[in-house]
């Protein structure tokens, strides 16, 4: 009786210390797999805001009577963002992080669906 | 009596080596676990990231061999900055890049990674504008000559930084009536 509450004992412990590691380890994995997440999510939000920097500065470059139609999704890969925009800046917003794109003078702001963005003269571009 | 004594002194001793047993093979598994983790991880980063740095790289030059947004841009008035004007290198575009600061030119260059830009002339010298050789990053050493305003540039040291990955890319642009390279280089860490 002796031997098996002591095999018993030996056993919980034995549990015990794996689950300890076991649970360290998951605490580590998920720590570092939550920051390549943030970052991943990050860059994804970056890249829109280059690519919709990149659509704005090609209108400013071409010549009037330039028209196209860009679609801003509602979310990146599920990442959910807000869109503004302040002076000659596109703000892109992710918690607590804002993205800051360059962008030339336009009339009109950018919002998230379909957007069309139109050269009427050598210095306007307008946003509908 | 005695003979039981012995034995239980037998069994708690198997008991104790079982458990240290135990406990590091746990270890080595965990240990295990990670490093085929991070082999798996490592063999799948490798290729994009040096995938998405050529294609920075590429992106980059590109950029540079326009003429920039606005045409006529400053250090104040930049958005994108292109270094030619009529198709043709422009000394001061090439020299209001180099005095931008890296912190500011990275995003204008719409890139993450770390990158340095040179113009050599067709015998692969360094070609200097006024006092200054480089365009981006001031981590990677410069072997020179002499000191501004006469500085004579020879090339990039890149053993001062440390990379995982380094591109190097040569496109070739008129310069003052003749044709020289542009070379970017660009790394990650």
């Amino acid at each position: 009786m002796n031997s098996k509450s002591q095999i018993a004992t030996e056993f919980m412990l034995m549990v015990g210390l794996a689950m300890i590691v076991i649970f360290a380890f998951l605490a580590v994995i998920y720590v570092l797999i939550s920051d390549y997440y943030e970052e991943k999510n990050m860059s994804k939000l970056e890249d829109l805001g280059y690519s919709i920097q990149s659509e704005l500065i090609l209108a400013a470059e071409v010549e009037p009577g330039y028209e196209r139609t860009i679609i801003i999704p509602d979310d990146v890969g599920g990442v959910g963002y807000s869109l503004s925009q302040a002076a000659n800046d596109l703000v892109i917003t992710y918690r607590s992080h804002e993205f800051l794109f360059a962008i030339p003078q336009v009339s009109g702001a950018l919002a998230k669906g379909s957007n069309t963005i139109r050269k009427t003269d050598a210095h306007t571009i307008v946003i509908s | 009596m005695k003979r039981t004594r012995n034995l239980r002194g037998i069994r708690s001793r198997k008991s104790q080596v079982w458990i240290s047993d135990y406990t590091l093979s746990l270890l080595l598994f965990i240990l295990a676990v990670l490093i085929s983790i991070k082999i798996l991880i490592n063999s799948f980063a490798v290729n994009s990231d040096f995938n998405e740095l050529k294609d920075d790289a590429a992106k980059m030059s590109e950029m540079l061999l326009s003429e920039g947004y606005p045409v006529d841009w400053t250090n104040d008035t930049v958005i994108r900055p292109g270094l030619l004007t009529g198709e043709r290198l422009d000394q001061t575009k090439v020299y209001n890049a180099m005095n931008m600061s890296y912190a500011r030119l990275k995003p204008k260059l719409q890139t993450k990674h770390d990158f340095l830009v040179i113009f050599e002339d067709p015998d692969s010298d360094m070609i200097e504008f006024n006092d200054k050789c480089i365009i981006g990053s001031p981590s990677v050493t410069i072997n020179s000559t002499g000191s501004a305003p006469n500085i004579d540039c020879h090339n990039p040291l890149f053993s001062s930084i440390d990379y995982n990955n380094l591109v190097k890319l040569t496109r070739l642009v008129i310069y003052n009536g003749e044709i020289i390279k542009m070379v970017v280089y660009a790394w990650n860490e």
